[in-house]
């Protein structure tokens, strides 16, 4: 029977809002090379080793014990530098004013039109004043399509640039969560190195209570305090980067749901159209020819590779069917509900999808303001510096 | 003939122009150019009145070719003398917080290069080093306004704290400036300042490159997912 355009039922999954992320637990998920750790546990020897060396009341003990302050700054920056850029991305599948969203809202005003199920009973004379019967219904319904093809020719063309776009963004996402990578391993290591400062710090300290107390005390006072609140400062970013990382991930997620929303909608209108042009001819013996379908489908048959053979399949059973079947425009009025169940799930996906997005959006914002207070304060640390003494001795990160 | 000696005479003044005018835009040494401006001037009024004067004296007894070559040399220079600048090129570091963000980096190149001579040995070196920098930032800061962060860091850094660093320098008397005091020493001092100012234009120039190849990469990858097939 009629089950000819009903194509698998659509589902488009919004993913699940990126969770704020504690900062203790944020340390560990980029892992780090053996030989890394062993490198970087010997700078903190090295470090430990030379700041006990220094006498506790000299600029230089200062100085040195300053570099804790200073420790990870470059890193922290660079990674805040990716994170916000999350918050700068522009969510383009929900913009409804350009773009798919709007092509999209267009493709359904312009298929709304040439619905059948909204023209009456096209099979009921036309008559002028109601009364000399004038024309066939039927016949004027087919020829609105005339006027619309160059018209839905254009929406689709511009629904595969959208697509185009939405793939860019996809590969922009692909391109910084690498960077955003590099960026966490580079934070991985400086927390490393300085979870390993705190402990042998305060080893060195408790060696020297009874030898040396004076300087055991400005170990914890100058050089403890400070790398503590740096460990944490170092969290917070990692933090933030992780989630970061993640919210990228559900862009991404997103736009995937989105692409196969405009493939599907795609698909659909043309079937829809492929149905009226078979329909017309068993009907009304009308020869319908829309120019634009061969040249639609060679374009939408590139751009949906998924639903390309399936979109063949159906429209050779159309036009067995249509031939056959004695009731063509249910044909037809179902061709239009799939355009219009397709273009309702994508509404449905947008309206969940942007709920998540906002969630994400407000956790992340969260976090990044904390994370921008510890910003803040390296970067006054910087600037202190500009003319200060150059340090010899660097915490970074190795290779 | 009387005519091709005004000429000559005309083409020397211009020439002398010229001349001084090239020279005063490639001094180095700002002051140079400051002290040509007066005397460039006097040559171009000087070039237009004995013009004039031709013009004038022709126009009563010459025949009118060399009469209407002199109003057209009279004319040049006085194209020539509106078209100079009225500033010789001088670049003063006050003048560095106005200048847009894409010509800020030559602008503050040609101040610290001027200001290289009256610096201690050791930041000389230093000093090239952040000149040449500047020169390939300038390639690079296309595009970039003051709403952006990194654009926003060129201006401080270049507008701001590097003339800062030197002017706080100059303000120590040059006697003053080779001694210790109080621990620090003025030369060690600024010649660190130079360096710290030279390691983060070099991130600058770092974080700007990377934008192109960043866009390079997003593209070979948009490729990948677009035409997945012609991966294999």
């Amino acid at each position: 029977m009629v089950q000819t355009t009903m194509t698998d039922e659509i589902i488009l999954t919004a993913p699940d809002p990126v969770a704020a992320l504690a900062p203790d637990k944020s340390a560990g998920l980029v892992p780090l090379a053996e030989d890394q750790k062993s490198q970087l546990e010997a700078k903190a020897d090295d470090f430990v080793e030379r700041l006990a060396a220094l006498d506790a009341n000299s600029p230089d003990f200062g100085k040195m014990a300053d570099q804790l302050t200073n420790m990870g700054r470059r890193e922290i920056a660079g990674a805040a530098n990716h994170s916000n850029r999350f918050l700068d991305r522009p969510i383009r599948a929900m913009d409804t004013e350009a773009g798919v969203g709007a092509d999209l809202t267009q493709l359904r005003r312009t298929i709304e039109e040439l619905d059948p199920g909204a023209r009456g009973n096209l099979f009921a004379p036309k008559k002028l004043f109601g009364v000399i019967p004038y024309g066939n219904k039927m016949r004027d319904y087919f020829d609105s399509y005339r006027g619309s093809q160059a018209h839905i020719a254009d929406i689709l063309r511009h629904l595969s640039s959208g697509k185009d776009e939405l793939l860019k963004d996809n590969a922009a996402i692909d391109v910084e969560r690498t960077q955003l990578w590099a960026a966490m391993g580079k934070l991985e290591q400086m927390i490393h190195i300085a979870k390993a400062l705190d402990e042998k710090l305060e080893a060195k300290a408790n060696d020297l209570d009874i030898v040396e107390p004076a300087k055991a005390k400005a170990i914890r006072d100058a050089a403890l305090f400070y790398i503590r609140q740096r460990t944490q400062d170092l969290l917070t970013q990692m933090a933030v980067t992780v989630q970061g990382y993640l919210a990228l991930d559900l862009v991404k997620r997103s736009n995937v749901e989105l692409i196969k929303g405009v493939d599907r909608a795609s698909t659909t209108t043309v079937a829809a159209l492929r149905t009226a042009v078979t329909v017309a001819q068993a009907l009304v013996g009308q020869k319908l020819v829309l120019d634009q379908i061969t040249a639609l489908n060679t374009t939408t048959a590139n751009i949906i590779d998924s639903t390309g053979m399936l979109l063949k399949q159906q429209t050779a059973v159309i036009h067995e069917q249509a031939a056959a079947s004695t009731i063509p425009v249910e044909t037809l009025k179902r061709a239009f509900q799939n355009v219009y169940d397709t273009m309702d799930a994508i509404d449905n996906f947008k309206a969940k999808s942007l709920i998540t997005m906002k969630t994400t959006v407000e956790s992340l914002s969260n976090e990044i303001e904390k994370s921008k207070g510890y910003i803040a304060r390296a970067e006054g640390q910087s600037q202190a510096k500009l003319a200060g003494d150059k340090a010899e001795f660097l915490l970074e990160p190795v290779n | 003939m009387r005519s091709e000696d005004i000429l000559n005479r005309a083409d020397a003044a211009l020439s002398r122009v010229n001349k001084s005018y090239r020279a005063s835009q490639q001094a180095d040494g700002a002051d140079r150019a400051a002290s040509n401006k007066p005397f460039v001037n006097r040559w171009i009024q000087a070039g237009i009145l004995v013009a004039g004067l031709i013009a004038i004296i022709t126009f009563l007894n010459a025949p009118f070719t060399v009469f209407m070559v002199a109003i057209v040399i009279a004319g040049l220079g006085f194209v020539v003398s509106r078209m100079r600048p009225t500033k010789a090129g001088k670049t003063v570091a006050q003048d560095l917080p106005k200048q847009d963000l894409t010509s800020l980096p030559l602008k503050a190149e040609l101040w610290l290069a001027s200001q290289r001579r009256l610096l201690p040995p050791a930041a000389q070196s230093i000093v090239d080093s952040i000149c040449s920098r500047m020169k390939l930032l300038a390639s690079q800061v296309g595009g970039l306004n003051d709403d952006d962060p990194i654009g926003h860091d060129i201006r401080r850094l270049l507008a701001e704290e590097l003339p800062e660093l030197v002017n706080d320098y100059y303000r120590i008397p040059a006697a003053l400036r080779k001694s210790a005091n109080n621990g620090f020493m003025p030369d060690k001092q600024l010649t660190q300042g130079l360096i710290t100012i030279d390691s983060r234009l070099e991130q600058i120039n770092d974080l700007l490159a990377a934008v192109p190849v960043t866009r390079l990469a997003t593209q070979a990858r948009y490729l990948d997912m677009k035409y997945p097939e012609t991966l294999d």
